[in-house]
């Protein structure tokens, strides 16, 4: 008798996503669903989407949705986190989004280390507007804005999302992924997962970034996106665990405990 | 949430895995209507069990479809992992 492994999770609504070919943002969207289904906190979670390419999130995630103004997503959850301090709450957000008009009210909220959840997409782009250039697109990469490519005399730099974050001791647990493969895809969705029980845990701000291939605007097939993350982006944007307070806190008990046995 | 063509696409694979099913360890049900040909499955399947085909859906896209002749599908969901469009279903024994 043949079994279902795989399929589409419970707290995923029917809707065809309207996402490109090869877009990052519906696999992200799968995993945070797979996650929420698995901890089996669908009932109690709200999500709050972005403006962006994810800006009709809501017709996809079978929770509880609120819009947030364009960059607010974190000022909005840190306000229905607080009123309803029982419930997960998680915002999504994308590289325009959270590192360019909505830094600010991200970095006070990961600085007053409000117990919720970021899923930060970084591809690189403005994706929904046309593929311009965002605060994350790397040195020599070709958007509409920058067609000879960006220079950090005219453009500045790559802003690195987590390790600015990082350095703020409100923060919990940062990592930095990508959904290009199989085993990469795997273990974005280890950290999602953790992330969410960081929260239920109440252990403070936790931030995954995500780093997604948009073939649109980079003028690339799917195939030889993922191969660029890998590639180009990912060294720019080194992968892993950047911060991981409570795994720390808990090997130093352990460490204390050892040496008070012996 | 009924689309045209997918009820009739998954009639017609059902009859296949009922005649099948003592010889394959795994199968997969593509959805066309779902599919937007970005051929990342096919690149994640390490069998080369999933093909590029020239039919188009009601959407304007070719769909992907999965050949399989011999039973080496073993389910291991990798092209569903994969899948940005959760347009594939992974059946296991």
């Amino acid at each position: 008798m043949m079994k279902k492994v795989f399929g589409r999770p419970r707290s995923m609504k029917g809707n065809i996503f309207h996402y490109c070919a090869g877009c990052g943002h519906s696999i992200a969207h799968r995993l945070i669903a797979e996650v929420i289904d698995e901890l089996d906190i669908r009932g109690i979670t709200i999500g709050v989407p972005p403006a962006g390419c994810a800006v009709l999130a809501y017709n996809y995630f079978d929770v509880d949705m609120i819009e947030a103004q364009h960059g607010r997503g974190p000022a909005m959850a840190t306000g229905i986190k607080r009123v309803l301090p029982d419930r997960v709450v998680f915002s999504y957000q994308g590289d325009g989004d959270l590192a360019a008009i909505g830094i600010a009210e991200s970095f006070h909220a990961a600085n007053r280390g409000e117990n919720i959840t970021v899923i930060f997409m970084n591809n690189g782009v403005y994706g929904m507007t046309g593929g311009q250039m965002a605060p994350t697109s790397i040195l020599g990469q070709k958007t509409t804005t920058s067609p000879t490519g960006r220079q950090n005399i005219l453009d500045g730099y790559p802003i690195k999302v987590c390790e600015v974050f990082s350095l703020l001791p409100g923060t919990a647990y940062i990592e930095r992924c990508t959904v290009n493969s199989p085993a990469s895809i795997l273990k974005t969705r280890k950290a999602i997962r953790k992330a969410f029980q960081y929260q239920i845990d109440g252990r403070g701000f936790s931030l995954i970034e995500i780093l997604s291939p948009c073939p649109t605007n980079w003028k690339m097939t799917p195939i030889d996106s993922c191969r660029w993350i890998d590639e180009v982006m990912s060294k720019q944007f080194p992968l892993g665990v950047i911060k991981d307070v409570p795994a720390e806190v808990s090997d130093e008990r352990k460490k204390g405990d050892k040496h008070h046995d012996g | 949430m009924m689309r045209p063509g997918i009820a009739g696409h998954q009639k017609h694979t059902w009859k296949f895995i009922v005649q099948e099913t003592e010889d394959l360890k795994g199968h997969i049900i593509i959805d066309r209507e779902l599919c937007k040909e970005c051929h990342l499955c096919i690149h994640a399947c390490k069998k080369g069990l999933i093909i590029p085909s020239q039919e188009y859906n009601s959407r304007g896209y070719r769909p992907v479809c999965f050949k399989e002749e011999r039973g080496e599908c073993t389910g291991c969901a990798l092209c569903a992992i994969t899948c940005p469009d959760i347009a594939i279903e992974v059946y296991r024994e």
